[in-house]
């Protein structure tokens, strides 16, 4: 039998413009209504188009979706907002919601500090890479929190055909552009040490840590640490 | 040389005035190529902000990280060409054309002008092995298979213990469509046997969304490549 658990589930809606147009106090008690049932919600836009955040149980992703829709309809409806059309839907495990923002919050009163993601591959004729590897890359890279997947990102128990892999860790740097030059470096350096040279960079990627940690789904990192803490 | 694709976000300071739409056009102008544009306010609701794509070629030898620090300090300058201040830049990213088609709906600009465009969505479903899973292979043979299933336009990647798959469908909403996606999927994995994985990631997006968070031009630039160098399978009518 298939558990039932908890996804992040996004939805972003639009009121149609021959309806009223919803009040912020209204968004805000629909919201509100969501949290009481299971905690942690956000926000984001408003007026006719705004894209609510919350969790929901499922048996999987698909029907996390569906139930989440339902109960935010119902709310909707009592709170006497319009009917809503939603335009995105998106539900994902906690290990999808949290993984890459390892370390986001720590570092949010940090002037200076970059996350920077990259993509590499192995380069024509050169064996898969396994979990011995990434652990050498892993060591070799001198971040806390660093991060190194065989798979592009979030779910965590993939087994990857060891052809690329995606490291993300911390950079101190002045501004993007340095950021993206200094993990460079430093994942060259360490793929070096791992005995990878000649992999290609494909996927480069920065943030700030404040947008990293605004792009983490709200209480994922709450929700992880309890799991941890469960499971110990 | 080779493009790349660049996805800059610049959040303003808070108490900026908006952006007026000459500034997002002479910001435009002084970006180089082919393919940009600039999504005010910033489609994935980081902050108050703008989201700007856009292609960069960068000489050969590269990678994505010296071409995306070339690029955004390109970027820079043509925000401050154009007058816009008081803004930070919170995110980049960027990719070869290829890479970026992991993510990017095909057959976009075909369905955007159609007549039914407000029943089409963009499905993308993520299923993973589970530890009742008869078995947790996935062979690129059954990846082809899955994807005639999921009809025109589909793509998608696979290794053992995970399938993900994006695809089109028709429906009257994003909750209908993956109702409608998600059925569709698990029909088609059944009948390639693999009838007990889980869905752990479901997204739906309508066609107006998509061309949102699009990047134009990638369909062409991945589709002139050697099929077998994409890091996503094509729906076999692509190949």
């Amino acid at each position: 039998m298939t558990d039932i658990v908890e996804w992040g589930v996004l939805l972003k809606c639009h009121a149609p413009t021959d309806a009223h147009e919803p009040s912020k106090g209204a968004l805000e008690r629909m919201v509100a209504a969501l949290s009481s049932r299971q905690g942690d919600t956000r926000l984001t836009g408003g007026g006719r188009d705004f894209t609510v955040w919350f969790w929901w149980s499922g048996t999987d992703a698909s029907d996390a979706v569906r139930a989440g829709a339902h109960a935010l309809r119902e709310v909707a409806a009592r709170e006497g907002l319009p009917p809503l059309h939603v335009v995105r839907s998106h539900a994902a495990s906690i290990n999808g919601r949290v993984s890459p923002f390892r370390g986001a919050r720590e570092r949010l009163s940090a002037p200076g500090v970059w996350s920077v993601s990259y993509r590499a591959q192995r380069p024509r004729g050169a064996p898969a890479i396994g979990a011995t590897e990434l652990d050498r890359v892993r060591a070799a890279l001198r971040s806390t929190d660093a991060l190194v997947t065989l798979h592009s990102d979030k779910e965590k128990m993939l087994v990857s055909d060891g052809s690329a892999f995606t490291a993300r860790f911390w950079v101190d740097a002045p501004d993007p552009a340095s950021a993206l030059r200094v993990g460079r470096a430093e994942l060259l350096g360490a793929l070096a040490e791992a005995g990878l040279a000649g992999w290609t960079i494909v996927r480069a990627q920065t943030v700030t840590a404040a947008a990293r940690y605004g792009d983490t789904f709200p209480g994922a990192y709450e929700r992880t640490l309890r799991a941890d803490e469960e499971t110990r | 040389m080779s493009e790349w694709s660049a996805l800059v976000t610049a959040l303003q300071h808070a108490g900026t005035p908006p952006i007026t739409q000459q500034q997002i056009q002479d910001v435009l102008a002084a970006l180089p190529g082919a393919d940009k544009w600039i999504q005010y306010p910033s489609a994935s609701g980081r902050g108050h902000g703008f989201e700007t794509r856009f292609w960069w070629e960068a000489p050969d030898p590269s990678d994505a990280a010296t071409a995306g620090a070339d690029a955004v300090e390109r970027y820079m300058e043509a925000v401050a060409a154009a007058g816009v201040t008081e803004i930070e830049v919170a995110f980049v990213h960027v990719t070869s054309p290829g890479e970026r088609l992991t993510e990017g709906p095909l057959g976009l600009d075909r369905r955007l002008g159609a007549q039914d465009a407000a029943r089409t969505w963009h499905v993308m479903q993520r299923s993973i092995s589970t530890p009742e899973s008869r078995d947790r292979t996935f062979l690129s043979e059954q990846l082809d298979e899955l994807l005639e299933r999921l009809g025109p336009d589909s793509t998608g990647h696979a290794r053992d213990g995970m399938v993900e798959v994006r695809f089109w469908v028709d429906a009257s909403d994003a909750i209908d469509a993956s109702a409608v996606g998600s059925e569709l999927f698990r029909k088609a994995m059944t009948e390639i046997g693999r009838p007990d994985w889980r869905t752990v990631r479901d997204q739906a997006t309508s066609v107006a969304e998509a061309a949102r968070l699009a990047y134009l031009g990638v369909e062409r630039r991945a589709l002139a490549a050697d099929p077998a160098s994409l890091p996503v399978r094509l729906h076999p009518a692509l190949r």
